[in-house]
């Protein structure tokens, strides 16, 4: 018989067998997240069903020296859940309860684990949405949405996950409790907002409060079809410069429509260089004003038509092709990696055409989906991972990318993340003394346990696995 | 003249307006190794803001760091220096057709640093309203005389963590920022401002709820009571007694915002408000101001201190009732649609009202005092707030030396 390692011992006595796993076979899964290039199995992954049960996984770790890798539903694309060094998955799913939803003070209180979509779902019909709606919000967890700062097409007008957090409840590095908010508090540092990003790796998020947006009176969403990839992000720049805040504008290119038409058949003219989805939205009064202002800047740069979605089903079909368009890229390619980096929005003509320089120079197929009102491109690099030559390119091709957000004055990530994946670009987008300023803000709220460690932050991460496939998985 | 008006140091210190952040962080450096207090300058308008400097130090003027660094107007984001004023600031964006839609008083001398530094939040609410939402990346100096960057210059942005949020309204205790990204707005085409009284106060709340449900989202809702609004300035309108004020700011395109007045007049009619008047135009936004100017009356005097306190919006009409009632001379500006209640009351009812406010689950701090009331950092601030320990190994880490602006926010 096998002895049971104490700590395992312990840590069913505190949660239950059932909510420990430990045998080889049940922690495969665990072994990384939608990041798939480094994969390392946990030592034992808890399911804890409470705030003071994750205290108390907490302390126990600390006990132990062991690692603690918190984690949601698992969609992190840059390997924000991937249990470097071993140790113990907390998983949050079990925490799934929307505890509050308070309309007069348009506050929800969620545990981490519930869905974003289950929110969406909670609210209909009440004129208040959660507005940030990443594309993985069917699978993806509120806590976890929280920690890596989620984004989401809506963003452009409502803005990013933090701008969403009202307080937080959380463990911290040395398994205390801390409630933070939801009254705004002038006498105190900020935590809430630092939280908000951390990656997990300041304290483990247990419970939000979380900011409700009033559903828009009206919508007209709009799809704008361009001859041209240059034409659609001149449109887009030109309709920001004009001081028109859509609620979204999305851009998709030739190379995606193909694989969405194919999957979804909404009809879109596949000759087409690129289509954009706008949003607009507010009171009735304004919209028709905002739609002939946004249909004016498209034709302006040639749109060939500008089309009105002619129902709520056909909105809704529109939208479901937009965030399903990276999981429709697998009938294009049997393996790809989406990318994600952010570029002031006047420099998106500049970067598309970059992304399309890079794409031929290094002989690898790239699609673009992008967040186009926000600079944020989502390059899609498509491959097949059994030739090792090819996969040598894409990984070129994908550093080469993200350099050149750094060189337009952008970022290497807008909204999935550092993780481990972009570890190696945080001392090119920062100079020491804001790498050194990042690590003691680390320090200070971890001074004790191993919180997420190897994340976020270059240094302390250990010989990096070899890189052997920069493949991702789609989102379900 | 380096000191602004409205500050004055201890006597024994010294004062400095560096040409560039070089020249600053040096100074920082050198303070720090002498273990002398520095004090991050601004316009002076919040030197009232947080407890008195008990020290004499360095008065350290952000004044010469007052350029313009970058305005790409199409990206809808601008950086400037610490030290540009906040009306100069406006300008530029205004030259553009653009705003920063966060109000702060006294806007030719505030500056835009002192306005990230005591987290200004203005009286809007919609879309948001605080700076933090609009701070995209900072530059700053650290206790130790160490230049940073924070963020960036895109609207969009997860790599790192946000030490932006951990300077923004953290009253210079943790690095003098010298350096600023701002993500600004389209300046609304036009905006109309109205005022109604109640007479009772069930009438507020139902009024508010009302206007919770009637899908008009206005830039802001305020909730004014007490003698300094016995008249409304920039209205046209007759002083009418009455127990308070509802008043709107709605902002937009002219059919938007036509269209939200009309929803509001039937809202709070039904709820037994009176329109008492209407300011339209290129006259809403100055009438706007006036109530924005409100945080921070020049007359402050040893009987007056303001007060800010954040509770539910749910909770605000209660809060202001009480205030009413414990100090009946109180003036009340609420903003009633985040749950923020600014008020002139005698800083005796501060620690009574702290009472009522911590028991709904809100927080209150004294925003403004002048010299002569000298409430330390205790009556200022409230109890240590929860995560102390935290905040505490920050500053330690950002400020070894403690010299930065020390007794003057939350910490010894």
């Amino acid at each position: 018989m096998v002895r049971t390692l104490p700590w395992i011992r312990d840590l069913r006595r505190l949660l239950g067998t059932e909510n420990v796993l430990s045998a080889p076979s049940e922690l495969a899964v665990y072994e990384c997240d939608g990041f798939t290039i480094e994969k390392n199995r946990p030592d034992a992954v808890v399911f804890p069903r409470s705030t003071e049960e994750v205290a108390e996984v907490v302390k126990l770790c600390n006990r132990f020296g062991l690692p603690i890798v918190p984690r949601g539903a698992g969609t992190s694309l840059a390997g924000g859940c991937l249990p470097r060094g071993g140790g113990v998955v907390v998983m949050l799913t079990r925490m799934k309860r929307i505890l509050q939803i308070d309309l007069r003070n348009r506050v929800a209180v969620v545990e981490a684990g519930v869905p974003n979509l289950e929110l969406s779902r909670a609210l209909a019909g009440t004129g208040y949405h959660f507005a940030p709606d990443p594309s993985s919000q069917v699978a993806s967890t509120l806590g976890g949405n929280v920690a890596t700062n989620a984004g989401g097409p809506h963003t452009l007008k409502y803005g990013v996950t933090l701008n969403h957090v009202l307080g937080l409840e959380v463990v911290t590095s040395d398994g205390s409790i801390l409630r933070l908010g939801p009254a705004w508090h002038p006498g105190a540092l900020d935590l809430v907002g630092v939280l908000v990003g951390s990656e997990g790796t300041l304290a483990i998020i247990t419970k939000a409060w979380l900011r409700l947006t009033p559903v828009p009176a009206g919508f007209r969403t709009l799809r704008a079809v361009f001859n041209t990839v240059e034409d659609a992000t001149s449109a887009i720049s030109d309709i920001i410069g004009a001081g028109i805040i859509p609620a979204a504008m999305e851009l998709m290119d030739q190379g995606i429509l193909a694989a969405v038409e194919e999957a979804y058949h909404f009809g879109f003219p596949l000759d087409a260089g690129a289509i954009v989805v706008i949003e607009v939205d507010g009171p009735e009064a304004g919209l028709d004003e905002q739609q002939r202002r946004v249909e004016e800047h498209c034709r302006r740069w040639n749109a060939r038509e500008v089309l009105q979605a002619a129902d709520a089903a056909q909105r809704e079909l529109l939208w479901k092709c937009r965030k399903m368009a990276v999981g429709a890229v697998g009938r294009l390619s049997p393996s790809y990696c989406i990318q994600d980096g952010v570029v002031p929005r006047t420099r998106l003509p500049h970067m598309l055409r970059r992304i399309a320089e890079i794409s031929g120079r290094h002989r690898v197929r790239i699609v673009n989906v992008a967040h186009a009102g926000d600079g944020n491109v989502h390059p899609i690099l498509l491959f097949d991972e059994r030739d090792a030559e090819e996969v040598r390119r894409v990984l070129a091709a994908s550093r080469e990318l993200l350099q050149e957000c750094i060189a337009c004055g952008g970022s290497v990530t807008a909204e999935h993340g550092i993780g481990v994946e972009k570890l190696e670009f945080m001392p090119r987008q920062f100079a020491p003394e804001d790498l050194d300023a990042m690590q003691r803000l680390r320090d200070a709220f971890a001074h004790a346990g191993r919180l997420n460690p190897g994340k976020l932050l270059p240094g302390g991460e250990g010989p990096a696995a070899e890189r052997i496939s920069p493949r991702r998985q789609a989102l379900p | 003249m380096i000191l602004p008006a409205h500050v004055t140091l201890l006597p024994g210190s010294q004062t400095h307006m560096p040409v560039d952040r070089a020249e600053l962080a040096d100074l920082v450096r050198q303070a720090a190794e002498a273990g002398t207090p520095v004090y991050p300058l601004g316009g002076g308008t919040h030197w009232g803001y947080g407890a008195p400097a008990a020290r004499a130090g360095l008065g350290l003027s952000t004044g010469r760091l007052d350029r313009l660094i970058d305005y790409p107007a199409r990206d809808l984001t601008i950086t400037v220096g610490a030290g540009m004023r906040v009306a100069t600031l406006a300008q530029h964006l205004a030259s553009q057709g653009q705003c920063l839609p966060v109000d702060v008083p006294y806007a030719d001398q505030a500056t835009v640093g002192g306005m990230v530094a005591t987290g200004a939040f203005g009286l809007r609410s919609h879309p948001a309203h605080h700076i933090r939402d609009f701070v995209l990346g900072l530059q700053a100096v650290d206790g130790r005389g160490t230049l940073f960057s924070a963020g960036g210059r895109v609207v969009k942005n997860a790599a790192g963590y946000n030490l932006c949020r951990l300077l923004i309204g953290s009253l210079g205790s943790l690095g003098v920022i010298v350096q600023v990204t701002l993500m600004v707005r389209p300046r609304p085409e036009t905006a109309v401002l109205a005022a109604w009284t109640f007479a009772q106060w069930a009438a507020a709340e139902d009024a508010l709820q009302r206007l919770h449900q009637s899908g008009v989202h206005p830039a802001g809702v305020l909730l004014l009571a007490g003698p300094a609004w016995q008249r409304l300035p920039g209205l046209e309108a007759e002083a009418a007694p009455a127990l308070g004020r509802l008043v709107a700011l709605c902002e937009g395109m002219a059919g938007e915002v036509a269209w939200m007045l009309d929803r509001l007049k039937q809202a709070w009619s039904g709820a037994g408000l009176q329109l008492e008047g209407i300011a339209r135009d290129a006259a809403a936004w100055p009438a706007w101001h006036t109530f924005v100017e409100f945080r921070q009356p020049a007359d402050l005097d040893e009987q007056t201190v303001i007060i800010e306190a954040h509770v539910l919006p749910s909770a605000v009409v209660t809060a202001v009732l009480r205030i009413c009632e414990l100090d009946p001379q109180a003036s009340v500006v609420a903003q009633a649609h985040e749950g923020c209640v600014l008020a002139r009351v005698a800083p005796a009812v501060v620690e009574p009202l702290r009472g009522v406010i911590h028991a709904a689950e809100g927080t209150l701090i004294v925003a403004q005092q002048s010299e002569k009331a000298n409430l330390d950092r205790r009556a200022v601030w409230g109890p240590p707030p929860p995560g102390f320990a935290v905040m505490q190994a920050l500053k330690d880490r950002f400020d070894p030396r403690n010299i930065l602006n020390p007794g003057r926010f939350i910490f010894p």
